[in-house]
């Protein structure tokens, strides 16, 4: 048989009118023909390398030399060819009613990941990550709190001992199991108006308390409730599992969807901000929970936690202020009020 | 030059995939990607390339690309090793310092050698291209420059992007006959301040209208300080800063990315007598490049495929070679093949220079 096409010489861009002719005596030999009949290239049919078949490129068959005969036969190709892994996969990806099963488990894949494979990776991640190095983290996150929002505490010596007595109290209480070798938790004060009453938890064990917190909720059961909360989500990994989360989908869609251009990936990639926003409610409600078991045990009244709240919401004042057309602190109180009540007053 | 210019011969660039070829090749990367658990994602990449590659032509010749998955899949985990390595060598006060600086010395090589891996496993009509920039070329064109333009306060910005375009450019042949660009510092700021008028003038106009119609409102869409909201405002939020996107930032991107690729080709020459010629029209680009968008976020992604190929359809329907006497001119290098697989290694995914050719 002679299969029209191309030939192109070796390293050159000479492109001439050419067909191959597969010839069976003394062992399959594949010869290249120009149209006068002259000889362009020939080998054993064994040592042509077939170029893997893609959608409806030309095919491409290169000669050891290096010349190429490239054809648009794709029939007469395959023949030659014969079945091959490479030739399968072509089957695979033709669009006929089969490609229809190929897609659901391309979506049911897509799927497991976004609900498993994620939290599997990140759970990976999380237990290698060393001890020191999210100390290291904390130190790094607690420079540029300093640097750019942050001054330095203006309570009295006394007040810090109290409040950190309490965080003492807390962490003695902590089930054992939950402290990660090297962790060391520590907490540290500051003034920062930008962010009112607060506190926050970094992932080494770091916890922050405001000036105005303190200022806002001076009552020991208070300060305990939201320290419990800080560092439900230490023993969580709320914040690492967080920074993990977004690398991992970013790694997953960068791997999985391919060169998808830079414009296509900053869209699939904004998808982290809702993964995080819908995310963070979930932790803060689980967090508040640690707490409430964490501040029992350390012998505080955990309805401390539920005033908090109710005070955040008061602060704001009722009537035409956003916060009262927000359900997130009453929500909250309730749920704490609930939790309190299923476990049976101590 | 003027002689030549008269016997030029245009030839239209050619893209023949078409949307459902792809898409059954895109979805069956997908899922052996996942089934592997990202293993085949580096065969997946060669298999995307081949089709986008192959099936673009100039005078009946197509372009191919060579690269095996094995290939990228050590590039892939030497990339992934060294990051991890450096992220966590980094944490080290004093020591991070240093790797910094080993990084930024590091990068120009690494860009040098991603280019010259992906020129020499790039072909075209049987002729393989390369890349021989110097390190010391691409420190001054990614490091240096780009430092002395943010001293002026970004004003002089564009230059370091007509030194960086010149300098890949530049650096590339295919086989051993060179490209060669330079253009008027002119084009390059009308395309700069043509994508920033396009976010100043929408941004004004969205911003006007978002205050005088929602007001206090907006306030509450902030997140709260306990990171508790609700889930209305939270919606609310991540619409608006898609819409915002959609609206400024992606549309002022495609202007200046068309511009600049007209800039590109119609300033190139390969061997002193070919020429490129692109008339992308700017806003025509823009609304391709938004509608991708919508589609792509409304379809979840399903039609990704479809969108590449609209994309690939488009540009090749506005670009043109300028032939000046043959196609069949073109001589390869002998050593180009044999080096490629020495340079394995360099291929760095993520390196991308956004050079369009």
């Amino acid at each position: 048989m002679a299969v029209p096409g191309w030939f192109l010489a070796a390293r050159t861009s000479r492109r001439v009118e050419a067909r191959a002719v597969l010839s069976t005596t003394g062992g399959d030999h594949l010869g290249v023909l120009d149209a006068g009949g002259n000889a362009l290239a020939s080998a054993p049919l064994a040592q042509v390398a077939f170029g893997a078949r893609v959608g409806s490129a030309p095919r491409r068959l290169t000669f050891p030399d290096g010349s190429v005969f490239e054809t648009d036969s794709h029939d007469a190709v395959a023949l030659l060819e014969g079945d091959t892994p490479a030739s399968r996969l072509h089957g695979w990806e033709a669009f006929r009613p089969r490609l229809i099963g190929v897609v659901a488990v391309g979506v049911a894949g897509v799927w497991a990941l976004w609900r498993y494979g994620l939290d599997i990776m990140v759970a990976g991640a999380v237990a290698l990550t060393p001890a020191p190095l999210l100390g290291a983290m904390d130190a790094g996150t607690v420079q540029a709190l300093d640097r750019l929002v942050a001054d330095p505490s203006e309570l009295s010596t006394e007040e810090r001992a109290r409040i950190t007595g309490i965080f003492d109290d807390l962490v003695a209480a902590l089930p054992p199991d939950s402290i990660r070798a090297g962790q060391d938790y520590s907490l540290g004060f500051r003034s920062i108006p930008m962010v009112g009453p607060n506190a926050f938890a970094m992932p080494g064990g770091s916890v922050i308390m405001t000036d105005a917190f303190v200022e806002a909720f001076p009552d020991s059961d208070m300060i305990a409730g939201v320290l419990g909360h800080e560092i439900g989500h230490v023993v969580d990994q709320h914040g690492l599992k967080q920074v993990y989360k977004s690398l991992s989908l970013y790694i997953l869609v960068a791997l999985m969807a391919g060169d998808t251009g830079p414009v296509l990936e900053d869209i699939l990639l904004e998808g982290n901000l809702l993964l995080s926003l819908s995310f963070s409610r979930e932790k803060e409600l689980e967090a508040d929970a640690f707490g409430v078991d964490l501040m029992r045990e350390a012998g505080y009244d955990p309805m401390g936690l539920a005033r908090v709240f109710a005070g955040l919401g008061a602060m704001s004042g009722g009537g035409s202020d956003w916060r009262s057309t927000h359900p997130a602190s009453r929500e909250r109180v309730q749920r704490i009020e609930d939790l309190i009540a299923a476990q049976g007053r101590p | 030059m003027n002689a030549a210019r008269e016997n030029l011969t245009p030839v239209q660039v050619e893209f023949k995939g078409n949307a459902r070829e792809w898409f059954g090749i895109w979805i069956v990367n997908l899922v052996l990607s996942i089934l592997t658990i990202g293993i085949y994602s580096a065969w997946a990449k060669v298999r995307q390339k081949k089709y986008f590659y192959q099936h673009t032509f100039v005078g009946g010749r197509n372009f191919d690309y060579h690269a095996t998955g094995k290939q990228i899949l050590i590039g892939r985990i030497i990339v992934i090793v060294g990051l991890v390595v450096f992220s966590v060598l980094s944490a080290i006060p004093f020591l991070g310092i240093l790797l910094l600086l080993a990084l930024f010395t590091l990068l120009p090589w690494l860009a040098v050698k991603s280019l010259s891996f992906n020129a020499r496993m790039s072909s075209w009509s049987n002729v393989r291209f390369s890349f021989r920039g110097t390190y010391g070329g691409a420190v001054k064109v990614l490091l240096l420059f780009p430092f002395l333009a943010v001293l002026t306060l970004y004003l002089a910005m564009p230059f370091a992007t007509r030194a960086r375009h010149r300098y890949v450019i530049g650096h590339h042949t295919l086989g051993k006959t060179p490209f060669a660009f330079d253009a008027p510092i002119s084009k390059f700021y009308v395309a700069v301040l043509a994508g920033i008028g396009w976010l100043l003038f929408f941004g004004a106009v969205i911003g006007g209208a978002v205050f005088v119609t929602m007001g206090d409102a907006l306030l509450s869409v902030l997140p709260d300080p306990e990171g508790a909201t609700d889930p209305a405002a939270e919606m609310t939020f991540i619409f608006g800063i898609y819409a915002f996107m959609l609206v400024l930032f992606i549309p002022a991107g495609a202007l200046y990315f068309a511009m600049v690729r007209n800039i590109l080709f119609n300033n190139t020459v390969l061997g002193t007598v070919h020429r490129f010629r692109s008339t992308v029209p700017p806003l025509g680009y823009v609304w391709l490049i938004v509608s991708n968008a919508v589609a792509i976020v409304c379809t979840l992604g399903l039609l990704l495929p479809w969108a590449q190929v609209r994309k690939a359809d488009f540009l090749a329907r506005y670009t043109t070679l300028l032939v000046g006497g043959s196609l069949d001119g073109f001589v390869g290098d002998m050593t180009d093949e044999r080096n490629a697989i020495g340079d394995a290694y360099g291929d760095i995914e993520g390196l991308d220079l956004d050079v369009g050719i």
